[in-house]
């Protein structure tokens, strides 16, 4: 049996604006997603921002209702069969949010396994093991309030496991830990993927699904952009060159020069501090750097160097310029 | 059903967990005791003042029960307040048990509290207007106290539940607790009060439970208030009702609208 099937899915959601003429405005969020993941598998789902992301995972595990199309997880629709479906799944959102402050972290584990119906003496051996596996048996007893927001998201993860489920759905475990900790966290996630848990992951971190999944799907929009391993979707730059230009102060005319320049496919600008780095994508980079530094002239370069391309770069290429915000 | 004492054991140890947080001395000492100690004094002085020693433990009563009380309205509305502010609703959601053993646990540290006021009360108030009340009856009075704090509570809940999608929750337990002074009896007899006061004391809990109270106290027998303690019961089941369907309708809307983490 498939572990997850998506079909035609699709979620709008209305807002308002204004205090005394309000204006409704209808978003959509998701449109026409179909996908399918296998029992075991490690899927990830890839986008920017506002892609649609959070919405699919919190219709997969019951929090919200989709407007059209269907969704099952275990082979239970996740509106007709929530109630059957809701013991056999785990959820973690990312985020800071979703424990009690004023509680211990085995308070927490213990509130949720009882929400979760797992018998007493089937938790009272679980949650020392969790704690363990999470790396936070030696804080246990501490008002979560004191944790750092690498060890909440930790918890949170013990959290979605207390119930043992054969589905995780993870929302971004990663967002906001600093390097060591999400890298810890990520491989406990590998850990459960090798134990047989079917993982279904959102990340907007391209180093992090490529590290971790089998399968990755790239949304934007609300929409499936491709589908494909993380090495299939290397292949979409396998003949790129990419020609990263570190630089103090670049101008979007500058930019739009370089958009323009017939060998190049893409350019990303990532902001990183007081520096802005120019990833350039083209066949053959290498050869047209000269070109490019003079397309470039007045942005005070800094450093070039060259590099074969990763999933990043596929992803910059999929999304063009709506990968900026990655 | 099997699980339902797990939930509410749970619930109860969330809810002595919340409680605990915020009784530091400074909290104590500075605020919790002050203000109920103070407040019972200000009505209770007025009520000496109008009618002496008589009309004076009238209030002291009265005041004690509405401190009490409604701290447990308060109690049960910062749940479902704090639900929301811990962005747990989503958690809930999700739950396949049902939550409601679980919310009656964490009700519990509100009936703690109110019982704490009580004493409080009793202890200040007692020896400054040199009064009396016999601890034989007090202790009888408790289990009508407990009956009425769960009352109360689910008017705590269905307060929560109507404001969840609001940042005011607080500021409308407030009001419903001068409501109630004014409504139920605390400060002057219920019978004496204006007919439509009585009518909306009628609908609230704590109107009879408070006169159960007092005729116990006054030497009257639990068959002698079996009525007015089954009214409060009513009262309290159809606030609990009310607030239980509410509640599960908040947050099947916003299942289907998605504004779960705007409340």
């Amino acid at each position: 049996m498939t572990a997850i099937v998506i079909e035609n899915l699709g979620r709008s959601f209305v807002t308002t604006t204004g205090t005394i003429r309000r204006t409704q405005k209808t978003v959509t969020a998701l449109d026409n997603v179909s996908l399918t993941v296998e029992p075991g598998e490690l899927f990830g789902l890839l986008g920017p921002n506002g892609a649609g992301k959070t919405t699919l995972t919190r219709i997969l595990s019951t929090v919200l209702l989709p407007s059209s199309g269907r969704a099952e997880v275990l082979g239970l629709d996740v509106v007709r069969d929530a109630k059957q479906l809701r013991p056999r799944i785990g959820m973690v959102y990312g985020g800071e949010r979703g424990l009690y402050w004023r509680l211990s972290g085995r308070d927490n584990i213990q509130y949720f396994a009882d929400l979760y119906l797992v018998p007493p003496e089937v938790s009272r051996k679980r949650i020392p093991e969790l704690l363990e596996l999470v790396g936070l048996k030696d804080r246990a007893e501490e008002r979560v309030e004191g944790y750092s927001r690498g060890m909440k998201q930790r918890l949170h993860i013990a959290r979605g496991l207390i119930n043992d489920p054969d589905v995780l759905f993870l929302d971004e475990p990663t967002i906001g830990l600093d390097p060591i900790a999400a890298r810890e966290l990520r491989t406990v996630i590998a850990d459960l993927h090798n134990a047989g848990k079917t993982i279904f992951l959102t990340s907007h971190y391209m180093y992090e699904v490529d590290a971790l999944c089998q399968r990755v799907a790239v949304v934007n929009k609300g929409q499936i952009v491709m589908m494909d391993t993380p090495a299939a979707l290397k292949q979409l730059v396998a003949n790129l060159e990419v020609v990263e230009v570190e630089c103090l102060s670049v101008s979007s005319e500058a930019i739009n020069r370089l958009r323009d320049h017939p060998r190049v496919e893409a350019v990303h600008v990532d902001n990183r501090d007081q520096v802005q780095v120019l990833q350039i994508q083209a066949p053959g980079g290498v050869k047209y750097v000269p070109e490019f530094l003079h397309l470039l002239d007045g942005a005070n370069i800094q450093k070039v160097v060259t590099r074969q391309p990763t999933l990043e770069d596929a992803y910059v290429k999929l999304l063009g310029k709506d990968a900026i915000s990655v | 059903m099997n699980h339902w004492p797990q939930l509410f054991k749970t619930g109860a140890r969330a809810g002595w967990a919340n409680l605990s947080v915020e009784l530091t001395p400074a909290t104590v000492l500075g605020a919790r005791i002050p203000r109920t100690v103070l407040q019972a004094i200000f009505f209770v002085l007025i009520a000496y003042a109008a009618g002496g020693i008589e009309l004076a433990r009238f209030a002291l009563i009265g005041n004690m029960m509405h401190a009490a009380i409604f701290s447990c309205i308060v109690d049960m509305s910062i749940v479902i307040e704090l639900e929301k502010w811990n962005g747990t609703l989503p958690y809930l959601i999700a739950s396949p048990a049902n939550w409601f053993p679980m919310m009656l646990g964490r009700s519990l540290a509100g009936y703690a509290e109110g019982l704490v006021r009580i004493v409080l009360v009793l202890c200040f108030l007692l020896p400054i207007f040199g009064m009396g009340i016999p601890a034989i009856d007090l202790l009888r009075a408790v289990p009508l106290f407990l009956v009425t704090a769960a009352a109360a509570s689910a008017l705590g809940w269905l307060s929560g539940a109507i404001m969840l999608p609001t940042r005011w929750g607080l500021l409308v337990c407030n009001t419903i607790g001068y409501l109630m002074m004014v409504t139920c009896g605390v400060n002057f007899p219920f019978t004496a009060l204006p007919p439509a006061i009585q009518w909306i004391g009628h609908a609230l809990p704590m109107t009879h439970g408070l006169l159960a109270i007092r005729a116990v106290i006054d030497g009257a027998t639990y068959s002698d208030v079996a009525g007015l303690m089954v009214s409060e019961i009513i009262i309290g089941l159809i606030y609990g009702a009310v607030a239980w369907k509410l509640f599960a309708h908040r947050l099947d809307v916003a299942r289907q609208t998605g504004n779960i983490e705007q409340f």
